[in-house]
């Protein structure tokens, strides 16, 4: 059923993996995102900050391909979010606030479902590999109903990573997370990152997301506000900027 | 695509068998509806012999009781999907959104079949009534009828599903469609099965399959628009 298109230029292509130009999205008369240019090649870590309702999620959604733009483009490895949207989805993961799990089906019987969806039913070698890389291991067969937020969350990301993203989508991944999970996240995608390709999360924290990623994007009102990378600024810089920002 | 349906499909029916939260409201529905016919008639004295026992008004108890509970089955096709999100999991899919029609078309006719032998069960037991014998071609009825009725409620639940009002509107939806498409032509069949008269019921069936193969192939295309936000 799908569609190949082959990138225009191969050699741009693998190192941007995300280009997004003149991105607007409507919802009735309320712009959720305007005019939103940027892109992600592989090594970096992007994460969008902002205020509720700043367009955070919306923006990772319409990469996602579950919203559709209004108008500007959007495109994964040459890949049209709107014209290739399956070509896409093959090559993102995703992990949202909302899990996208089966409360009634064990982590086990979760990720080989989602497995087989998206193509990519794990082998038992690679399942064990994952559940391993997320600490997973000992709840493989428990319900994700018994699971506590924070192994909901990791269940999630493993999800996302099933079928070997290219791209990888994450809305606040933190969420829930002690201490612990929180530092084996961070390293966690600092190996997909430079191993995979680029990672675009969501945060509310400006002190997190300093010390994560390699690129920090202030939206505020679906405008980019602010885009700043870590080494030009002090963690104490950015965090009175970004309250300033906040209007705080 | 089909393996994707599939796979939709049979996750669908593990968490009913799991839960068996829909199947056991679903029959616990049909058993209601059927003790209130059966004790209708039973106080305008239209029990044994009369009216209950009409070739024309038990085809009607039986569909309308089908048609019932199947409505009430649909309104959890995809708001089930709305816990965590899920739907977003299986949009995600890199495949044609198609493949989630077909997935759920596969796990609620199964649903819905099962309640419907359940009902001509439970009609025969309580009503009381033979159906003439014509045991097989009855359950053959059911078993299309119910399709074609499941092939437009798929889609008519995908419409409602994000709207506030869904309980109201999938019904407001599908039943007119259904009407003169699957519901009265199906009556109409098991009413001439019921009296042998196989060349009218004949006709019938033609109308109810040709309406399955209408609402299948109408979803099919339709159905990746549905998705578009």
């Amino acid at each position: 059923m799908s569609s190949q298109t082959a990138p225009a230029d191969p050699e741009r292509h693998a190192l941007t993996v995300l280009e997004v130009r003149g991105l607007s999205k409507r919802f009735g008369p309320r712009n959720a995102l305007d005019s939103i240019d940027i892109s992600a090649g592989r090594g970096e870590i992007l994460a969008f900050l902002g205020p509720n309702g700043a367009g955070k999620t919306t923006l990772l959604k319409v990469v996602a391909t579950l919203l559709a733009p209004s108008s500007g483009s959007v495109a994964v490895e040459g890949h049209d979010v709107v014209e290739d949207a399956e070509e896409v989805r093959r090559r993102i993961g995703c992990a949202f606030h909302d899990v996208m799990l089966y409360e009634n089906l064990t982590v086990e019987e979760n990720l080989r479902f989602f497995g087989r969806l998206y193509g990519a039913p794990p082998s038992g070698e690679r399942l064990d590999a994952l559940l391993a890389a997320l600490g997973l291991q000992h709840r493989r067969t428990d319900r994700v109903s018994t699971l506590s937020r924070g192994m909901k969350q990791r269940t999630a990301l493993a999800r996302a990573m099933l079928n070997g993203p290219r791209l990888l989508l994450l809305d606040e991944p933190f969420t829930g997370l002690d201490e612990v999970a929180g530092e084996a996240l961070k390293s966690f995608l600092r190996d997909f990152a430079a191993s995979s390709g680029p990672v675009l999360l969501t945060t509310h924290d400006p002190r997190l997301a300093y010390e994560l990623a390699s690129r920090l994007v202030v939206l505020v009102r679906g405008r980019i506000a602010r885009e700043v990378r870590p080494e030009g600024t002090s963690i104490d810089g950015f965090a009175q900027e970004y309250r300033r920002l906040l209007g705080g | 695509m089909l393996r994707e349906a599939l796979t939709i499909a049979a996750k669908d029916l593990l968490v009913e068998v799991r839960t068996k939260e829909r199947l056991a409201a679903l029959v616990l529905f049909s058993l209601v509806v059927v003790l209130s016919f059966r004790f209708s008639f039973e106080l305008f004295g239209v029990h044994d012999g009369g009216l209950a026992q009409s070739h024309f008004l038990v085809p009607a108890v039986l569909w309308v009781t089908v048609v019932f509970s199947a409505t009430l089955g649909m309104l959890t096709v995809f708001s089930k999907e709305e816990e965590n999100r899920c739907i977003e999991g299986l949009l995600l899919a890199p495949a044609s959104r198609n493949a989630l029609y077909v997935g759920k078309l596969v796990s609620s006719f199964a649903s819905f079949v099962v309640i419907a032998l359940l009902t001509m069960l439970f009609l025969g037991a309580f009503l009381p009534y033979d159906y003439r014998g014509q045991y097989l071609p009855v359950v053959g009825l059911l078993v299309l009828g119910t399709f074609a009725y499941t092939a437009l409620g798929v889609t008519a639940a995908a419409v409602s599903a994000s709207s506030r009002m869904r309980e109201v509107l999938l019904p407001v939806i599908m039943i007119p469609i259904a009407l003169f498409t699957v519901i009265v032509p199906s009556i109409a069949a098991t009413s001439d099965v019921l009296l042998e008269n196989l060349s009218g019921a004949l006709d019938e069936v033609r109308f109810v399959a040709f309406s399955s193969v209408l609402f299948v192939g109408v979803s099919l295309l339709v159905f990746d628009y549905l998705w578009e936000a």
